[in-house]
């Protein structure tokens, strides 16, 4: 995924971006654009063929062409669907590149512009202008996490804006779950959507803000979040961005389920049926914890040792439909109608509250749903959990 | 078409209709309707030799009123139409070959009723395929309908074309899929057939518009059978001596009344192909059943497949091959990496015919195929199969050294193979349809009175040839 894109090799034969141009357009059905538009502009296919000339120079950059380049194939869900089922066919670096010389040749949507300057003002990967999510009174950490932490656990809690701030029950959550004097790292963003979007310079700053904000903080243990974006960036593009030394963070999701239980959970397979199951919580996989970091077993797991009986929806897993976008995507309808038809299929299983885990995943389903939106921590932590018969293995 | 003050009230009009964001003339948006599947058209958007197609204009209704106001338009303009689905289709059937208005009909994409009493679901023609298994399987209920293509054609496509699912030998084709129509004439008129299981009122005009390819009007809304998920699945895997051997097998299960859902036989150079790693299928044809319902059901037809195969000589092969082919099946991939080359060129040539014709069509295909060039290579299958015979699959991949040379390679190996098909009394096409691929085979495939009658239907619906034309169906439009 970090590799830097090599122009000349957009257009040879065996880049993954002229293998997109000659096939046949399976992964049209997980791009949200295409759906939801009915444009045939947004196939991946056409897509790639568009990035294709535009290094081989047949077109020129205009915000036309650049438009085209900025749907939701950032999420991965394409690559699920995708007739080279070796994962070996990705096109992201090569769009990121692209990208990158829309914004360079000033020809960017002007969502991505809007981004870069919120982003630049406020400091934080939230910009200036979104709205912050509160309380929903059903699901309010209570429990303490006990029987989650090691005695001697010395995590450090890593959040960007968006973990610190868009769900701050998720956040309050994870620092009961951790236990008192868990180090906290406040960064202001993790340069994910900066990157996807094209920003690098702004990434990069980013990225580097983020590591001295760890490095500055005491402590050596485990590095924790609750926002997906923020372990992939920190994995994923921050070597990619000059970042020198790695960071591995892993999510609260992937902390906490190497936690040992005995339970087990109830799961139902999606081609088995719409059967409603009573008192029932379904879970949302976000597309970069999911896809991106591969974890989906670990929120079943947890989610296993609460004694929930779990509803999956249709889709599930690395195929979970998508839930919306990242700011600074500049069909903004497409994100509403994105959130809606998942929402719908989250509620199709009969379930009473969606789980999650990830701050933007929230942020994007709440507004689809009249369920409860919650992320796994505020869950873990309000139903309480059996003891745990042994000790985690982190920590 | 070139007349940009014509095409410049066209689109005047076009805007009036659908509003302004919902009609394009911009290059993004035309080069990404100057393709779908077809093999030469996707060479030449990919920047390869082929065939270079441009639509004028795009226009991307979201309901049938507009649809209509769009033909009207269309007919007082005597500018082509082209009605386009996912673009999925490989033999150009959606192509924009005498340019004018590409109608793209995503938009209309609406789970209009689902009526779970008869068992019949009412959608938008515009819906994809991986998006309708979708809404339906929130509901515990699937069309049954898996096309290789699924997750990139549409329901007006499945009709359009006649498409069949790799489940079809249990669900049926799209023909026995479909209950009934919405379409909008080239009058801009609005025609609806009745959503009922059978009638005898005449003629089904609901079969004037399956295959007809976008040639008689736009199908708008269509309501097609659909079934409880199922939740028990088996499948089992046979080597048998030759095809011969293989058809004869699948004809005595088919004859005695069993419909497995899915039933393939591979030829030995497509079984080392798919599943080469297999212990037993070196060298073998092998026989792939699937089946999936109700538990005694699918044990029952199971059983009666393995008594076949026994008596016809054949063995069990190991699971592997059923499980491989679940996870492939809706893979392209051997075919889009050989059109990626530069020379390259291959395709996938769907034909029909009875149980008595099937094997030396296969052998008349295969040999007249690889007589054209010793760089040809030919391979196939046999699926989709009914009470008299079934399809064949027969498949190509060729490279030239001047990729100049592809397009004449690819009309050569696609003549080759449709003459043998015709010299064997079969039919060209089972379920990918003729587009520009093979309408120059469709005199021989109708005969003169064919022809006389289909021109009569086309002149009688569509007086000004508006509707899909540019060599669709026939070669010189009537």
């Amino acid at each position: 995924m970090a590799e830097p894109v090599e122009l000349e090799k957009v257009v040879h034969p065996d880049a993954a971006v002229s293998r997109c141009t000659f096939c046949h357009d399976q992964c049209m059905c997980a791009s949200p654009e295409a759906i939801f538009s009915g444009n045939q502009r947004h196939v991946v296919s056409r897509v790639a063929n568009r990035i294709r000339q535009l290094h081989s120079k047949e077109l020129d950059w205009t915000t036309e062409e650049a438009s085209a380049l900025y749907g939701g194939l950032t999420t991965g869900l394409q690559a699920q669907y995708c007739i080279y089922l070796d994962g070996s066919q990705r096109i992201e670096p090569y769009l990121y590149g692209a990208r990158q010389e829309a914004v360079d040749y000033g020809v960017a949507p002007a969502s991505v512009a809007a981004y870069a300057e919120s982003v630049a003002t406020s400091g934080g990967e939230l910009g200036t202008t979104r709205t912050l999510l509160g309380s929903q009174s059903v699901y309010v950490p209570t429990g303490n996490g006990s029987s989650l932490r090691s005695a001697h656990s010395n995590a450090r809690l890593v959040g960007g804006q968006a973990a610190r701030e868009l769900d701050v029950d998720g956040w309050r959550a994870a620092l009961l779950l951790l236990g008192e004097g868990t180090a906290v790292v406040a960064v202001g963003s993790s340069g994910y959507i900066e990157y996807t979007l094209g920003l690098r310079e702004l990434a990069r700053h980013a990225a580097r803000e983020a590591a001295d904000a760890i490095d500055g903080t005491s402590g050596t243990g485990p590095l924790v979040t609750t926002d997906p974006a923020l372990a992939f960036a920190a994995r994923f593009f921050w070597p990619d961005l000059g970042v020198s030394r790695e960071y591995p963070v892993v999510t609260m999701v992937e902390y906490l389920a190497g936690c040992r239980s005995g339970a087990s959970v109830l799961v139902r397979a999606p081609w088995m049926g719409p059967e409603k199951a009573a008192n029932a919580v379904t879970y949302h996989d976000p597309g970069v914890l999911a896809r991106g970091l591969g974890v989906t077993d670990a929120p079943r797991r947890l989610l296993a040792r609460t004694g929930a009986t779990l509803a999956e929806p249709y889709t599930s897993g690395a195929r979970a439909g998508d839930d919306g976008a990242y700011p600074g995507y500049p069909f903004p309808e497409i994100a509403v109608l994105t959130a809606a038809a998942r929402a719908e299929e989250l509620e199709a299983t009969g379930a009473e509250v969606i789980v999650t885990a990830s701050p933007w995943a929230l942020a994007n389903l709440r507004p689809a749903t009249s369920l409860p939106v919650v992320d796994i921590c505020t869950f873990v932590a309000s139903t309480g959990l059996a003891a745990a018969k042994e000790p985690p293995l982190h920590g | 078409m070139t007349d940009t003050s014509f095409l410049d009230a066209v689109a005047e009009d076009l805007v009036a209709a659908v509003g302004d964001q919902y009609v394009s003339r911009h290059d993004d948006v035309l080069s990404a309707y100057a393709r779908d599947a077809y093999p030469l058209a996707l060479r030449a958007a990919g920047g390869r030799s082929g065939l270079e197609v441009r639509p004028d204009i795009v226009v991307r209704p979201a309901t049938t009123a507009e649809v209509s106001t769009i033909l009207t338009t269309a007919r007082r303009w005597r500018i082509p139409v082209v009605p386009y689905g996912g673009g999925s289709g490989i033999c150009g059937g959606a192509l924009a070959t005498s340019g004018g208005v590409v109608l793209d009909l995503k938009r209309l994409d609406a789970v209009v009723e689902m009526d779970e009493e008869s068992m019949v679901v009412t959608v938008g023609a515009g819906i994809l395929g991986g998006e309708l298994e979708r809404r339906l399987g929130m509901h515990g209920l699937t069309c049954g309908h898996y096309p290789q293509s699924i997750y990139s054609s549409t329901v007006g496509g499945w009709i359009s074309h006649r498409g069949v699912g790799t489940f079809s030998t249990r669900y049926g084709k799209m023909d026995d899929l479909l209950i009934s129509l919405e379409v909008v004439l080239p009058s801009g008129d609005v025609f609806r057939t009745r959503a009922v299981p059978t009638s005898a009122a005449g003629p089904d005009l609901n079969r004037l518009f399956l295959g007809a390819e976008g040639t008689l009007g736009v199908i708008t809304q269509a309501t097609l059978k659909m079934f409880a998920r199922p939740t028990y699945r088996r499948h089992a895997t046979y080597r048998l001596d030759d095809l011969a051997a293989g058809l004869n097998t699948i004809r005595e299960v088919l004859q005695a009344g069993y419909r497995p859902a899915v039933v393939r036989l591979y030829d030995p150079v497509e079984t080392e192909t798919l599943f080469g790693q297999v212990p037993g299928a070196e060298g073998a044809t092998t026989l792939l059943v699937m089946d999936e319902g109700p538990v005694d059901l699918v044990d029952v037809s199971l059983m009666a497949m393995s008594r076949a195969v026994t008596a016809n000589g054949g063995d069990s092969l190991a699971s592997e091959v059923g499980e491989h082919w679940l996870e492939n099946r809706f893979s392209t991939v051997a075919l889009c990496e050989t059109l990626a080359k530069a020379g390259g060129i291959a395709d996938a040539i769907e034909v029909a015919n009875n149980y008595r014709m099937l094997p030396n069509t296969y052998h008349a295909m295969k040999a007249s195929m690889e007589a054209v060039s010793d760089r040809v290579k030919v391979y196939g299958h046999a699926s989709h199969f009914y009470h008299s015979g079934g399809n064949l699959y027969m498949i190509f991949h060729a490279e030239v050294d001047d990729p100049a040379d592809a397009p004449a390679l690819y009309h050569r190996v696609l003549d080759a193979a449709l003459t043998a098909c015709h010299g064997q009394q079969g039919t060209i096409t089972h379920h990918h349809g003729v587009g520009i691929a093979k309408a120059r085979h469709m005199s021989t495939e109708w005969g003169d009175e064919g022809v006389s009658l289909w021109r009569a239907i086309k002149g009688a619906v569509d007086p000004g040839n508006i509707m899909n034309p540019g060599g669709k169906l026939l070669l010189a439009d009537g």
